[in-house]
């Protein structure tokens, strides 16, 4: 048989934000690989409906809350498996001028973004719970690398997934564990619906605009998670790739 | 309301104070750009818990429509 470096077969990769948005789309394109997810978030009914719907007697969706930073301990020993993937991408944002800094608002901010990711990803390493080999994806935005705002907090989490994923990258390499992040733009989910609530669709169409392909879809970033995940990106590690129909990259 | 006006104000740079009461049609002042936007949003919050949303701008031509669609969030 003729080898696929594309297809996620045999392989199982745990997903954070797995109930909604792109991560959802993420979940099903894995299985469109072939490969098995185990999925978390808080509402998961939607999740557990798919694998039920498409019969997926390997795939799995776990309920929990990751600002419960205290017992992301059991989550990993619950593991019945080692796994072949990790994508973060649980996350929420707000729109508040640095101005109005406020500490309890940073902290419930960073602790889904970023902290929750530190102890998982450590609590992974030391109960071996990850493959050699395995590809871990944080999804990041490019509001760590441009200034929009009212973004403030959302930008400092998401540039230190960047910046963190480097280190990882360098200090996993000798398990060929490759860390690699991706900057999206603007993606119709509900993390931008919310943005249209707050700041009216006026403000979100003049937004639009400036992106010379449109706003992307889910699809958009899923498909490039998968080619990370698979071994035709064995090559890659320690960068943060821009998905954004070309919108940081004109004038 | 008073306490209010007083908040808007102090979120202003540019405008005089004489220019700012409940009958101020906020969005047409010079000042008024997408920075005062955010900061009126993050100033309602943080004073009142209560989220403003673009509609909400968009249908309040006064600063009193404005305080009393937020007083009835
Ligand atoms: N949409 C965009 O335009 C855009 C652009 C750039 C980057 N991103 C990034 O892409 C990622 C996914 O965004 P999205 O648009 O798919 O957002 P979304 O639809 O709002 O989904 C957010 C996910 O995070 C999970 N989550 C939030 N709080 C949680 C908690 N306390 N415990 C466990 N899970 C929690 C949610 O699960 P539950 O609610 O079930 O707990 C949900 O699955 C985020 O990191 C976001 O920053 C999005």
């Amino acid at each position: 048989m003729k080898e696929d470096n594309f297809s996620l077969i045999d392989k199982t990769i745990l997903v954070t934000g797995a109930t909604s948005g792109i991560g959802f789309e993420i979940c099903k394109q894995i299985t469109v690989a072939g490969g098995n997810f185990i999925g978390i978030g808080r509402n998961i009914e939607g999740l557990h409906q798919f694998i039920v719907d498409n019969k997926l007697a390997l795939s799995k969706a776990v309920k929990f809350d990751l600002t419960a930073l205290d017992d992301i301990h059991l989550l990993v020993s619950e593991l019945h498996l080692k796994i072949d993937g990790f994508v973060h991408s649980a996350g929420i944002a707000n729109v508040s001028p640095m101005h109005f800094f406020n500490y309890s608002e940073y902290e419930k901010i960073r602790k889904i973004n970023l902290d929750c990711v530190l102890v998982l990803f450590s609590e992974l390493l030391k109960k071996k719970k990850i493959n050699k080999k395995s590809s871990v994806i944080f999804i990041s935005s490019i509001s760590a690398i441009r200034g929009a705002k009212g973004n403030g907090l959302y930008a400092i989490t998401k540039s230190a997934l960047d910046t963190i994923s480097k280190v990882y990258a360098n200090e996993l390499s000798s398990k060929f564990i490759r860390v690699n992040t991706l900057q999206p733009g603007m993606v119709e989910t509900d993390m931008s619906l919310q943005a249209e609530n707050i700041l009216s669709k006026d403000i979100m169409d003049i937004d639009r605009a400036k992106y010379p392909l449109g706003y992307g879809e889910v699809k958009d970033i899923a498909l490039p998670v998968i080619f990370l995940l698979s071994n035709a990106s064995k090559w890659i590690t320690g960068q943060s790739i821009v998905i954004d129909g070309g919108r940081t990259s004109i004038l | 309301m008073e306490e209010f006006i007083e908040s808007f104000y102090d979120i202003l740079d540019e405008t005089e104070k004489n220019e700012i009461n409940k009958n101020t049609d906020f969005k047409n002042l010079d000042e008024w750009d997408s920075m005062v936007t955010l900061m009126l949003i993050a100033m309602v919050d943080e004073n009142y818990a209560k989220q403003i949303s673009g509609t909400d701008l968009k249908e309040s031509l006064t600063l009193e429509n404005l305080f009393m669609r937020i007083q009835s969030k």
